[in-house]
């Protein structure tokens, strides 16, 4: 189709790319540089969406991100983003947009029927329809979510990657328009590290929009020249595409830069959140144009007149043929003499002040526009696109005149954008000469310039951003002498004063927010009903609620709930900012989180043969290991039960690299160890190892492991695989806060060694042929520590078994850790060695009976409970000793380590399950305790189960029941946990 | 350090073979030694390495032999050739034989990873929240900190980085790397 409406000449678009796409599919042609909305308006489309919960037609509102109505839907498939303003598309060759929100089609919407009822649809409305029966929100949410509402998500995996990056500045410049600008380039020539982010494709702000000269020369071209002196400095970086979303804590602002769209493959990346870390912010966002209420004042062809202007003068596009312009300001008057200039016929300047009498006016005057002061628009014309509004005095509504026109162009001042402000904890102030609020409270590290400060006029947005700039980099430590930016911008005085932003009412609808469907009458009705609050005003009326958080309705609200109470707008107060200031995609925050990069895969030297021999893995934190080593055909359990029975009569292997290792020493050592373990220490010789339990200050068993003393003043220390580095860090904070009498040094070790444990009745047979360590059961007993060479390799061998059989774990360094696994696998190939993963570890160590710190405990047992009571030393002091002697430790209601055996043998308990004294069919039963540990024992062959039940050991041969969710209750004897070997006789041999 | 914009080195239609802007090198074994000591031991340290060991807090000092990282108020890391490594630990032995301390081996603990290139910095940028400009980490500096979800000790070498990560991260680390640096065309060297 032709661009109808596209003018002859200006703009910035390229008239030599001519680009085609496709809106609900219809192809229309648009150019180089055009946003979706531009394009669709150079082809007379303003009718692009429905709205929020009246389905009302709406067009194009504005010309950025304060766009309330231009709602699309981009791509197709996976690929569709809704809800995207098709004023920050950025036109490609081949975009595909469809309108959002209406059914059978956008010209022709059934959900409008709900604009008929509208009067229903008041404000509170769901909270006073949907009040029951009770269960019936499920249906009512469902009923509304499909008639109001905006675009769809996806449900498909989105094919796009989405980048994070940190990046640090010394000053931090958001808003890359004539203030923005200058103080870059202030700061910059400071020698400050400047970083410049702009939401546009290229630099400029209000400047690529209307029609100013700097030095006598259009704004645009000092603009061009100061954009390349700052992309010459350095250490100056501009962000374009770039959205400033949310100012945090400490200089931390994060945005989101959307990529150069592509018209043929992919983007590398579609969006990229930059976390910003700057010691200086300067904050100038800019003004957003202000709405003005008015009957009928959401019919398609009305838009902001800074909209209208910028699409005239940045897109060479007329939004219309004949304008009108209804204003409450002066600025409205350079809209006005912008579109004629551009060729659009402007019927009449409507405004609200009784005598518009500066130079703005008197220049559209000469121009022969016609001005209608002190009226108002009272109503406007057409269906799906605007025809006539209708104008009257503003204190004699009988006397309409109706002025046929295609566009309404409207302005009732400037809003400065001060939502990064508010986010920063700046806490705004009412100027009632502008109707707008302006920055007030300082905010931390951040200063506000440009019209976002307030001050509209170019001469002040270069002369304060230049300002600026330089003081936040004095600020931020530079203070290099500069040639200060002298700049002189030429434009005619505007009168300051501003007219009301209401206009009289004809009982007509007329809207605060345009997102979100919400009336100057719900507001009102809010107030009558109680909503005094404007925050209560707002969440009952959903004003200011949508994704485009209030930008053009914010203060028009606050100015009829400021006549509705009878309060001035500051007595009424201001809602409050938060992050984002523009939607933010759930692709774009999650970045590379997914897939495999969501959490590392901690992998042990060995791994790699695990891998080889198709382990089955589990993760244990971090952490994967090997669970099983199925046989093509083979069950886990059953891979399980046959490694169990390896280990226990001839032998297996087991990587137990994941093991906590700290090196330990210092004159202070054996005094450290023996303040961190519950039980002696002081006494261990070296060349010998012990089991340590380390409590909690609060006397509950913490972490458990071997610790080995290699020498005197040298110790190894092992702790659980998910305690490695909380007891690590744990120890070396009681050193560096409590102990500063022991002169000890900690070493993490854990990644340094890999360790592969061999246990069974053949382990001294296979690990003998391979080291030059005496393995003599008289030479090297249990709990021996042994350095050595196993298989050439430089190794410790700690004699210390987590099965209950013989048992040698051997660490080498991590490098060597699969040659040693190897070497062990070969030797032990006559002995059908078979290695064995965690499944088979933890039968076999619930066979011996042998607790697991999470499973035997979970923070609220005590070594006593345990029955390790023998083992805490009584003499000397340790961490948790004191909470030891709290009543309560002690008594009755102590829960017990007991083990369980189930009356038929071949059931298998359910970890967790609940222990109750006697079974009833009444509920809830006192419950007794409950079951840790749970397998099917190959040794035993049968069920075991370890279990804390209250006064456990006291309860010796009793029965107790176990209430299954799915099933009949079971009976259990209990017993000692220690099932298999309790001598110790296969351990020690 | 030549600035290098995130899609300089994007592979663009008509230009399948794209410049690289960073090589990911697997560094293999680097001799690393963790060394505490306090009081006067820190000055026999010094004399055992040729150079005092650095006590600004995250700088790194060295010669040809060795480069001592700073870790804490009493703790280095000291890195070496790999073959240098046992010397090391020898020499460090003797001159703190009269001194409480803890050198300890840790080679195997950690992998080497360099990232270098032009476009080393932005990589490393996309996962490590510390401030990467040369002002404040150039070479003689020395950082611990995160990249993504695991922590790294970082080197900075004339155009890029030495990233030491604990062995069981290496894997999750390198193909977060490759990852990070596909925009850069990044590219594995030997």
């Amino acid at each position: 189709m032709t661009q109808d409406f596209r003018l002859a000449k200006g703009g910035r678009v390229d008239r030599d790319k001519p680009l085609r796409f496709l809106f609900d599919g219809v192809a229309y042609d648009g150019l180089a540089g055009d946003t979706l909305a531009s394009a669709l308006l150079a082809n007379g489309i303003h009718l692009v969406a429905r709205s929020f919960k009246y389905h009302r037609p709406r067009g194009i509102f504005g010309l950025g991100l304060e766009e309330p109505n231009a709602l699309v839907e981009t791509g197709i498939g996976a690929a569709v983003e809704p809800n995207a303003r098709a004023t920050a598309v950025e036109l490609a060759d081949g975009l595909i947009a469809n309108s959002q929100n209406n059914w059978p089609s956008l010209r022709f919407d059934i959900g409008a029927a709900s604009d008929l009822l509208s009067p229903l649809f008041s404000a509170g409305f769901y909270y006073k329809t949907f009040m029951g029966p009770a269960g019936a929100w499920k249906f009512y949410e469902w009923l509304i979510r499909r008639a109001a509402g905006v675009g769809r998500a996806p449900d498909l995996p989105d094919p796009d990657r989405y980048e994070h990056s940190y990046a640090h500045t010394d000053v931090l410049v958001i808003g890359a328009g004539p203030a923005g600008l200058s103080a870059a380039l202030s700061a910059g020539r400071a020698g400050a590290r400047v970083l410049l982010v702009d939401d546009q494709v290229e630099p400029g702000g209000q400047l690529l929009n209307t029609s100013y000269t700097v030095n006598g020369r259009p704004a645009i071209d000092w603009v061009a020249e100061a954009t390349a002196e700052l992309d010459r400095l350095p250490d100056a970086r501009r962000f374009a595409r770039t959205v400033a979303f949310g100012a945090y804590d400490h200089g931390y602002v994060a945005c989101v830069e959307r990529a150069v769209p592509v018209t043929q493959g992919h983007v590398r990346w579609r969006e990229r959140i930059w976390h910003v870390r700057a010691t200086e912010i300067v904050l100038a966002a800019g003004a957003i144009e202000r709405p003005i209420i008015f009957d009928g004042n959401d019919r398609p062809g009305t838009m902001l007149a800074s909209a209208a202007r910028g699409y005239a003068n940045r897109y060479g596009v007329a939004s219309g043929r004949r304008a009108v312009v209804f204003a409450n300001n002066d600025d409205a008057y350079r809209s006005a003499l912008d579109l004629a200039e551009a060729g659009v016929e402007v019927a009449a300047i409507v405004d609200l002040r009784p005598d518009p009498s500066g130079t703005l006016p008197a220049l559209a005057r000469e121009k022969g526009i016609r001005v209608l002061s002190g009226h108002a628009v009272v109503g406007t014309r057409g269906r799906a696109r605007l025809k006539a509004v209708e104008a009257a005095p503003i204190d004699d509504a009988s006397r309409r005149q109706v002025i046929e026109c295609d566009l309404l162009a409207v302005s009732g001042g400037w809003n400065p954008a001060l939502h990064l402000y508010a986010h920063a904890g700046g806490k705004a102030a009412y100027a009632k000469a502008l109707a707008a609020f302006v920055p007030g409270t300082p905010a931390d590290r951040m200063s506000i310039v440009g019209s976002a400060a307030g001050e509209f006029t170019l001469a002040r947005c270069l002369a304060d951003g230049s300002r600026a700039g330089a003081e936040a980099a004095r600020r931020a430590g530079f203070t290099a002498s500069q040639p200060s930016l002298v700049l002189d911008a030429d434009e005619p005085e505007a009168d300051a004063r501003i007219g009301p932003t209401v206009a009289p009412s004809r009982g007509g609808k007329r809207f605060v927010d345009l997102h979100n469907d919400v009336t100057e009458a719900d507001l009102r009705l809010a107030v009558r009903e109680g909503y005094r609050s404007v925050e209560h005003a707002k969440r009952y009326t959903t004003w200011g609620m949508g994704p485009d958080q209030g930008k053009t309705g914010n203060i028009l609200g606050l100015s009829v709930l400021s006549d509705a109470l009878g309060q001035e707008v500051p007595q009424v107060g201001t809602t409050t900012f938060r992050p984002p200031y523009h939607p933010v995609s759930f692709g774009a925050l999650a970045g590379r989180d997914t897939g495999d990069l969501v959490v590392p895969l901690r992998k042990t030297p060995m791994d790699s043969w695990h891998e080889k021999q198709g382990a089955l893995f589990e993760p244990v934190g971090q952490w994967r290991r090997a669970k099983a080593y199925p046989k093509p055909g083979e069950s886990m359990h059953h891979a399980a039960e046959r490694e169990v029975k390896a280990a226990r009569e001839s032998v297996g292997l087991f990587d137990a690299s994941t093991l906590g290792k700290i090196d330990i020493r210092g004159p202070g050592a054996a005094a450290l160890i023996d303040r961190v373990y519950c039980n002696a220490f002081a006494s261990l010789k070296p060349g010998n190892a012990r089991y340590g339990l380390m409590l909690g200050e609060d006397g509950m068993l913490k972490d458990d492991g071997v610790t080995a003393r290699l020498g005197p003043d040298h110790f190894h220390m092992t702790t659980t695989t998910g305690g490695a580095a909380s007891v690590y860090v744990w120890i070396e904070d009681w050193l560096q806060t409590e102990w500063l009498d022991l002169e000890v040094y900690l070493t993490s070790v854990t990644e340094q060694w890999a360790v592969a444990t061999l246990s069974g009745p053949k382990a001294r047979q296979v690990l003998g042929p391979l080291t030059d360590v005496d393995l003599a059961a008289g030479a090297f007993p249990f709990m021996a520590f042994r350095e050595g060479r196993v298989a050439g390799l430089p190794a410790r061998i700690f004699r210390v078994s987590f099965s209950g059989d013989l048992s040698y774990e051997i660490n080498v360094p991590a490098r060597h850790g699969l040659a040693l696994w190897e070497a062990l696998m070969e030797s032990g190939r006559p002995h059908g060695i078979t290695p064995y993963g965690t499944e088979a570890l933890h039968i076999l160590r619930a066979e011996k009976g042998y607790i697991v710190v999470g499973h035997e405990t979970d923070g609220t047992i005590t070594p006593y409970d345990l029955g390790y009571g023998a083992m805490v030393a009584k003499k000397k002091d340790y961490l948790g000793r004191r909470s030891l002697t709290r009543s309560g430790m002690t008594g009755p209601d102590r829960k017990h380590l007991v083990g369980l055996l189930t009356k038929d043998p071949a059931r298998v308990l359910p970890m967790g399950a609940q222990i109750v004294e006697r079974p009833s069919e009444v509920r809830p039963l006192p419950m007794i305790g409950h079951v840790t540990s749970s397998y099917m024992s190959p040794t035993m062959k049968r069920g075991i189960a370890m279990a804390l039940v209250k006064n456990g050991r006291e309860r010796m041969g009793q029965t107790v029941y176990l209430p299954m969710l799915d099933g009949p209750t079971v009976a259990a004897e209990i017993v000692s946990h220690v099932f298999y070997d309790p001598e110790n006789q296969r351990r020690d041999g | 350090m030549a600035e290098c914009a995130p899609l300089d080195n994007v592979i663009r239609p008509g230009e399948p073979n794209g410049p690289s802007g960073v090589a990911l090198i697997d560094r293999r074994f680097i001799g690393q030694v963790n060394l505490r000591v306090r009081g006067p031991a820190v000055a026999a340290t010094g004399a055992a390495l040729g150079y005092a060991l650095p006590v600004e807090a995250n700088t790194a000092v060295g010669n040809g032999v060795s480069r001592s990282c700073w870790l804490g108020p009493d703790e280095w890391l000291i890195v070496c050739e790999d073959e240098q490594r046992a010397e090391l630990m020898q020499r460090l032995a003797q001159a703190l034989s009269s001194h409480a301390h803890a050198a300890t081996d840790v080679t195997d603990a950690r992998a080497v990873l360099r990232l270098a290139g032009a476009c080393a910095r932005p990589v490393l940028a996309k996962g490590c929240p510390l401030d990467l400009h040369p002002r404040r980490l150039g070479p003689g500096k020395v950082a611990q900190s995160v990249l993504a979800r695991a922590q790294i000790m970082i080197l900075p070498i004339e155009e890029g980085y030495d990233l030491f990560v604990a062995r069981s991260f290496a894997s999750y680390v390198w193909a977060w790397l490759l990852d990070a640096g596909a925009e850069y065309g990044i590219r594995v060297e030997p």
